[in-house]
Order: C-alpha cells, then sequence, then structure tokens
C-alpha cells in the first residue's frame, strides 16, 4: 500500500494502490471486475426465483395474466424504462471519463444518473399509490373488484415483489453511486484508477438490465 | 502467467476503449431506445401466440447490448465471462425444469382454477400417475 499525500495537494489523482498479494496493477484490476461479475451473477440467480414463480404461474393462470398485464399503466412503465435506459448510459459514459481522469465530468453523469434514478423511484411510487388505492395487493390483501380471476392475487403477488425487490435494487445502486460520486469530487479517478467508478456502474447496468426483462413480461405480455 | 497475460489483454482493451468509446455508447444508448420502442408497439398489438417470445427476443437483445458494451464484457476476458454465461445457463435451467414439471403433471394436481394451455405439451393421461407410466403386466411363470 502507498499513499502520496502531494498527489492530492497538486489536484493530480492520487496514484493507484496496489495490494501486496497481487502480481501487478492489471492482475488486480481483472481480480477486482471477477469478483464483480461474481456478485452480479448472484444477483441474477436471486432475481430468477422471481422469473421462474412468473412463468410458473403464467402458465397455470394465464387469463389472469393477461388481464393483470392489461391494468398495468403502460405508459408510465414506458417512461421509466425509457429513463432507466438513459441512467444506464450516463453511468457509462462516467466510465468513460473517469478513464480520462475528468473526474468533474464523472460527478456531473454520475449526478444526472441519479436524477433520473430518483425520477424512476417517483414514478414507481405513483403506481404504486395507485394499486394501494384500487386494493390490487398481493396474497390475501387482494381485493380489487376490476379483476376477479383465479391467480389474479399472483399476478399482484409477482408484480409487487419483483418490483419491490428491483427498486430496493435501484435505491442500494443509488446509495453506492452517491459514494463513488463523492470521491469523484475528491478527484480520485485516472487512467491508473478507476475501478470503483468501472464497477459501481456494473452493478447500476444490472439494475437495467433486470428492468428490460421485468418491463416486457409484466407491462406488455 | 497465462493468468497475467490475460489481465494485461484485459487491461490493454480496456484502456484503448476498442469496443466502447463514447460513440459506441451513444450508439448502443440509441438501439435500447428504438427496441424499447419497437416492444411496446408490438406489445400493444397482443399478438396471440407470439407475442411472448418476440417480448423476450427483444429484452434479450437488449440485454446483449448491456451486458456487452455498457458492462464491457466485450472488452473483459476469460472467467469474467465465463461466470455470467454460466449464471445464465443456470437461470435457463431452473426455468426449464421448473416449467416441465408444470407442463406435465397430472392436471387435476395443479392449483385450483388453473387453466393451463395444452400447448405445447400434449400428454395422454392414461397412466396411474397421468402420464404414459402403466402398471406393470403380471407375468405368466409366477
Amino acid at each position: 500500500m502507498q499513499s502520496n499525500p502531494t498527489a492530492d495537494a497538486v489536484g493530480a489523482p492520487p496514484p493507484p494502490k496496489l495490494a501486496m498479494h497481487f502480481a501487478s496493477l492489471e492482475v488486480q484490476h481483472h481480480a477486482a471486475r471477477l469478483g464483480m461479475w461474481l456478485f452480479l451473477a448472484t444477483e441474477i440467480l436471486l432475481f430468477a426465483g422471481l422469473f421462474t414463480l412468473y412463468a410458473g404461474y403464467r402458465f397455470l393462470f394465464p387469463e389472469a395474466w393477461a388481464a393483470g398485464s392489461r391494468s398495468l399503466d403502460l405508459t408510465m412503465g414506458t417512461i421509466n424504462t425509457i429513463v432507466l435506459i438513459t441512467s444506464s448510459f450516463t453511468a457509462a459514459m462516467a466510465v468513460h471519463y473517469a478513464k480520462e481522469a475528468k473526474n468533474k465530468m464523472v460527478v456531473l453523469m454520475f449526478v444526472l444518473t441519479l436524477a433520473m434514478a430518483g425520477a424512476f423511484l417517483v414514478i414507481k411510487g405513483f403506481e404504486y399509490s395507485h394499486k394501494l388505492h384500487v386494493g390490487a395487493l398481493p396474497g390475501f390483501r387482494y381485493h380489487y373488484d376490476a379483476i376477479q380471476l383465479p391467480g389474479a392475487p399472483l399476478f399482484f403477488t409477482v408484480y409487487w415483489l419483483s418490483t419491490g425487490l428491483h427498486a430496493f435494487h435501484v435505491i442500494v445502486g443509488m446509495c453506492v453511486l452517491a459514494w463513488i460520486t463523492t470521491k469523484a469530487a475528491k478527484n480520485q479517478f485516472s487512467y491508473h484508477n478507476y475501478t470503483a467508478v468501472e464497477l459501481g456502474s456494473m452493478y447500476w447496468h444490472l439494475v437495467d438490465l433486470v428492468w428490460i426483462f421485468l418491463f416486457p413480461m409484466l407491462y406488455l405480455v | 502467467m497465462s493468468i497475467a497475460n490475460e489481465s494485461l489483454k484485459e487491461e490493454r482493451e480496456m484502456r484503448e476503449e476498442r469496443h466502447t468509446g463514447p460513440a459506441k455508447y451513444v450508439m448502443v444508448w440509441a438501439a435500447l431506445l428504438v427496441f424499447t420502442v419497437v416492444t411496446v408497439v408490438t406489445g400493444r398489438m397482443h399478438l396471440p401466440e407470439w407475442g411472448l417470445i418476440l417480448a423476450l427476443t427483444i429484452a434479450t437483445v437488449k440485454g446483449t447490448l448491456v451486458a456487452l458494451y455498457f458492462m464491457h464484457l466485450a472488452d473483459h476476458k476469460g472467467a469474467n465471462r465465463l461466470v455470467f454465461v454460466t449464471s445464465i445457463a443456470f437461470v435457463a435451467l431452473l426455468m426449464a425444469f421448473s416449467l416441465f414439471d408444470l407442463g406435465t403433471r397430472f392436471r387435476p394436481a395443479l392449483p385450483s382454477g388453473s387453466t393451463p394451455p395444452t400447448w405445447p405439451v400434449e400428454i395422454e393421461q392414461s397412466g396411474r400417475y397421468g402420464g404414459k407410466l402403466m402398471a406393470p403386466k403380471p407375468t405368466m411363470e409366477q
């Protein structure tokens, strides 16, 4: 581990820190990416359980699934998809600027990402409040008069669980990106050292990736 | 030192942004928006049989774009790709075998009120357990 306090004083990004158990910085970066991919794989498998639940009950209750899907607000869902894809784009641009040591642009890109993440949650909140109002709630709390079909409570159970878990990931992702934004504001990232930006951005892309599948499954088909 | 070589190669590709310059990001972003419009338009048509397959295909294409270019899987090497592909393979296994189970089960053993489609699984529920399994025939020797 090495530290260079003078680097901060002149405003240049600090040199990367090489842990002693890695042969080189390249191997360390490779290992960091591998660790992130392993974590993201567990996240994918976590959502896979809910996707399987969706597939199984959709097979058993096709009418309830069609009716439930059509009752969701497609406009809000589409806006949210566009918002999340755009936030993923700005997160990718943040990695690009981190490599060029343009920390101010990294901050700007992540602030844009966070703003869009906030917009996503606000729109989601409107949808949730509407569902609460009409009684489209999961399981035995279901009392939505417009759809009275066998399996309809199951559709909304899957809806609340999967969008809820996804929204939780959005909140966690926002915390991670906010933390990395404070590091970028301290001018910490450069050509040699952008692992935090890259991995934080990867987490955000996973949130986007899950939504790319959830959106057509719940709102469209 | 194959690991170190692989790491060097990955490092170089990430730095050079061979696959993922800012112009690429803009193109991927535009493609994702176009695919979103396509999936919404085709989704609203409520195509009877191909709607689900089409929507999932579009989602897979979008997901692949995000993984390859936004998540830099196109630049990453070896183990990183293996981890991602393996997790996707296990998701497919989990979903496929859960559906095989539900699709081939003795119909009265499914949850009450359920109306599963007969397509694509054609089962002859003539056997003792709902499948084609028959009780063993008594043999003459015994």
